[in-house]
């Protein structure tokens, strides 16, 4: 028979160590901030790389932004967030410092307001803004028509961007919420693990303090299996998403779906706050291009190039065009099983390497930056009298590259038969 | 409102269990009264619309097991009889429509190409359970073995929260005594330490453990559905998962609600018995879902004629009262698929054991290597029948079943391969393909697999862990014969007592456990 103090001195001690537990996971997290939520300082060797912020950059980039008090935001989806360096030699003193917002996998309505909200919060004076072919795509049979309910569509996020809780109380429920889930969570915790056990690996993953994606787990891909692997899985999705049915950039009603209206409410939003924007095409890699022409998408492209064109043009912002077909996009991936070898200006058909948004900021920025002497020689600046010539070019650079390619047509799967 | 919630956890147990305890002092029926209220607000808290639905049915079902017990006494037995059917054809008539009405015109529309509809019918949480326990006191009532009339007790038998929604299925007669015992309205440490413990256990099963491997099996099943071909290695992961999972996640539920239920001094009935360690069907189901076995064995099983009518009609109700059973678990042709595995698994055994016994059959292999491929067979077997049970339709569960037979190959992620070397020409020799990406999932699957099959083979269960303070109204220590022993020797060692030991490890647990809660899901018998 056990007594009743024996159960008393156990109800204790299991309090007290719940307690210390609890505080002690809590307080790891805090220090490790294995997502970059706290900003608790980073210590080279402890805690400086993030491994696990990749998967959680859309929770954690609006802390990042406030903490950055960015002059200068680059925003767009993952391509800009690997490509745009906020480090990079191409910036001055006076436009530091840079916040690259990028977010993986977002939608338009997204990335913009994440560019607002960095914009915003460090009270920038200048966005650059990467736009993409996929992210303007929807399925016209199943756009909603008729006015945008934007309250709505934001509702997931907006705690944590909007500072406003209507109770004089500095955080919102959601910016509470994440700052719970940060310190007190069991997948935080073995985040935490694996951020200080990563440090030694020089190919980990890690999101900047800047935002930045710099692209470092694709090496060990690289180096085990060849970047064919990466050109080869990517190369898989784009045609997947590209054969998809009904795909357009304006809804059932003709009007323009929700991502170009996105972009238009962006525009009009950083004329109202007097932000200088300037918007670029993301470049890709012939591969990336050519599936485009395969899957039978390539007139939409040209109408979604025009579109943003015009956009643009209405609020008076330059529009920045990387797309061709020229000796940064055309390399050839390694052939599969080479672990040698890699492409010096992409990582994989569809996210270039900072190197190439290097030369990307020496055009827009109108000078040569670290050195480089090439400013102006890589992309072109849309305006409405050259577009047509521009779109001409980049279909007759699309031709030439496909017939004098055939084992490229052929390694993407040759033209996808029209229904 | 969920166990792994923290507004249950901070707030509903602790208001709730002090002032039943404050007032249990001053007055036990008062005592009673507030936690039949809290239970009902526990339901309430998911949907109170319902919440008159359930009021409204105990009324009833009290007001109808009065009547016949009335009839009873008054030997008036046909009078008792014609209630009873008219009570419980109402209970289940309130369940067909709740649970079965769509299926049914789903089916009636595309037999007759009709379009025939009743709208969205959102099923109340629970309905099933609280359906059952109460059409065993109707029958009960008929029997003249109810004795206590005491319509609070009765409304909290029925709805106390920590069974109420997803089981154990409880019985009147274990309960209903321990509600008018004086000794339950008093706290108790011993009560208090052992009910928390077997809390947290579950709670760390359901977290950690069950949410944990959830992320492996979830995309699994999707991927079916999408009609997608599963290659050997991901299907069987994602069926192994979910087994695991289904697992973690009841028993978990039921050790909770053990424990709550302790917590308050009341014991309930054992629900999982280790039922992954059993060597035949029929020793899985006596360790699976045992309330619910009981039931379906007492008042379905038994009501049909049992094995009382030859053995022809015994294999008749075995399908039937498993058939049946699978459609107690939802409204689809994969659940009445799943019971009808099931079924036909019992009968097979059944009909084996009896031919062994007959023909007086050796076994064939020596005795650990026979036991190991019964063991094996039977998991086999019920990983199979959860496929059925898991997938959202027929082709889903086909197309995993497909990928499970092999029949879309065998492959594994590039990135594994290109670290196997020269070995990997072997397997490539053998048919073995590669695909790109999901490196890291593949083998978190299968990390998850085997540490998971570890603990259930080998590892004691909550109520042998809690033996010497009888956590669960019965005590089973299960037949040597009909389960696989792993490690059996180091059970006495893991037996719990209130001790330092145990105590730094249930912190840590109960830590671990309340880390986990960040990541809030549902049970998975709560759609039952």
């Amino acid at each position: 028979m056990v007594d009743e103090q024996s159960h008393k001195r156990f109800l204790g001690l299991l309090a007290a160590i719940f307690l210390f537990v609890f505080l002690l996971g809590s307080g790891f997290n805090y220090l490790v901030d294995p997502y970059g939520l706290f900003g608790t300082r980073r210590i080279d060797g402890f805690n400086e790389r993030k491994p696990a912020a990749s998967e959680r950059v859309r929770v954690t980039k609006p802390y990042m932004a406030a903490r950055a008090q960015a002059r200068t935001v680059i925003g767009g989806n993952s391509r800009p967030e690997m490509g745009i360096d906020p480090q990079s030699a191409c910036w001055t003193t006076d436009e530091q410092p840079v916040f690259n917002s990028g977010i993986p996998g977002a939608d338009i309505a997204m990335q913009t307001r994440y560019v607002q909200h960095a914009a915003e919060r460090g009270q920038a004076q200048r966005i650059f803004f990467g736009v993409d072919f996929f992210d303007f795509l929807v399925d016209v049979s199943t756009m909603p028509t008729g006015n945008i309910d934007w309250e709505r569509l934001e509702k997931n996020y907006a705690g944590r961007l909007d500072q406003r809780t209507g109770f004089g109380f500095p955080l919102s429920l959601q910016q509470l919420d994440d700052r719970f889930s940060g310190l007190v969570s069991l997948v935080a915790l073995g985040d935490s693990i694996k951020t200080v056990t990563a440090q030694r690996d020089v190919d980990s993953a890690t999101r900047r303090e800047d935002g930045f994606n710099p692209g470092l787990d694709y090496r060990p891909i690289i180096r085990n299996e060849g970047q064919a692997v990466l050109f080869s899985q990517k190369n898989r999705e784009v045609r997947e998403r590209l054969q998809r049915r009904n795909l357009g950039i304006h809804g059932a009603d003709g009007q323009q779906a929700l991502p170009l209206q996105a972009l238009r409410r962006f525009l009009q939003w950083s004329k109202d706050h007097n932000i200088e924007v300037v918007l670029f095409i993301n470049p890709y890699h012939a591969d990336y291009l050519t599936q485009i022409e395969l899957t039978g998408n390539w007139a939409l492209f040209e109408t979604w190039r025009q579109q943003v064109a015009v956009i643009a043009a209405e609020h008076a912002v330059p529009l920045w065009d990387f797309n061709a077909f020229d000796r940064y996009s055309t390399e050839s991936p390694p052939a599969p099983g080479d672990k040698r070898h890699q492409l010096q200006w992409f990582w994989e058909p569809a996210h270039y390497r900072q190197e190439l948004g290097d030369l990307m900021l020496a055009s827009m920025l109108g000078r040569p930056c670290g050195g480089r002497t090439e400013s102006g020689a890589y992309g072109v600046r849309l305006i409405a009298t050259t577009l047509q010539d521009r779109q001409a070019a980049l279909r007759k650079g699309l031709l030439r590259y496909v017939d004098d390619n055939s084992q490229v047509v052929e390694r993407l799967g040759g033209r996808v038969r029209q229904p | 409102m969920l166990f792994n919630s923290y507004a249950f956890l901070l707030l509903y147990l602790p208001i709730t269990l002090a002032a039943f305890f404050a007032l249990g002092s001053y007055n036990r029926a008062l005592a009673a009264l507030w936690l039949f209220a809290a239970s009902l607000f526990f339901y309430g808290w998911w949907n109170p619309a319902y919440l008159g639905l359930l009021l409204g049915s105990i009324l009833f079902n009290f007001a109808a097991g009065s009547a016949i017990s009335r009839e009873v006494h008054r030997g008036r037995v046909a009078r008792a009889k014609g209630l009873l059917i008219a009570a419980v054809s109402a209970d289940l008539a309130l369940l067909a429509y709740y649970k079965y009405a769509n299926f049914f015109l789903d089916n009636v529309n595309q037999l007759l190409d009709t379009g025939w509809q009743l709208g969205e019918i959102i099923l109340p949480l629970g309905i099933s359970f609280f359906t059952f326990t109460q059409i065993a006191f109707l029958v009960d009532s008929y029997r003249g073995e109810v004795k206590e009339r005491n319509f609070v007790h009765y409304g909290l038998f029925v709805t106390f929260f920590p069974h109420l929604i997803a089981g154990p299925v409880l019985h009147h007669k274990e309960m209903m005594p321990q509600f008018a015992q004086a000794r339950t309205y008093r706290p108790h440490l011993e009560n208090i330490s052992v009910g928390l413990t077997l809390f947290i256990l579950g709670l760390f099963k359901k977290t950690v453990l069950a949410d944990g491997i959830a992320d492996y099996s979830t995309p699994v099943f999707d991927a079916a559905a999408s009609g997608q071909a599963l290659t050997f290695f991901v299907a069987w992961g994602g069926a192994l998962a979910y087994t695991f999972q289904l697992y973690f996640d009841f028993s978990a539920y039921s050790d909770m609600a053990i424990g709550i239920a302790r917590v308050f001094g009341i014991k309930l009935p054992l629900n999982f018995h280790s039922p992954y360690k059993a060597t035949n069907i029929i020793e899985f189901w006596r360790r699976w879902h045992m309330t619910l076995s009981r039931f379906l064995r007492d008042y379905l099983y038994f009501a049909l004629g049992g094995n009382r009518k030859g053995s022809m009609r015994r294999y008749i109700n075995l399908m039937l009262t498993m058939l049946l059973g699978g459609l107690w678990h939802g409204a689809g042709w994969t659940f009445l698929a799943w019971g009808g595995l099931h079924g036909l698994y019992l009968c097979v055994n059944h009909a084996w054991k009896h031919l062994v016994a007959r023909m007086g059959l050796k076994p064939l292999l020596p005795r650990p290597f026979g036991k190991l491929l019964a063991w094996l067979t039977t998991f086999v077997a019920v990983v199979i029948g959860w496929v059925f049970f898991r997938a959202s339709s027929f082709d889903a569960a086909l197309e995993i079943l497909r990928g499970m037979a092999g029949l879309n190959g065998a492959a594994v992620p590039n990135a594994i391969a290109a670290q196997l070397g020269d070995a990997w020409q072997l397997l490539a020799g053998i048919g073995l393909t590669t695909y790109l990406g999901g490196g890291a999932r593949f083998i978190f699957t299968w990390l998850w697999i085997v540490l998971l099959l570890i603990v259930v083979t080998a590892m004691p269960n909550t109520q042998q862990i809690m033996r010497r303070f009888e956590p669960a109204l019965q005590q089973l220590d299960g037949n040597a014969h009909d389960e696989i022993r792993l490690m059996h020797r180091l059970y006495p060692v893991l037996v719990w007592r209130p001790s330092a030991a145990w105590a730094v490890a249930t912190g840590v647990a109960a830590a671990l456990a309340v880390f986990a809660m960040s990541r809030i899901s549902e049970f998975l018998y709560f759609q039952f």
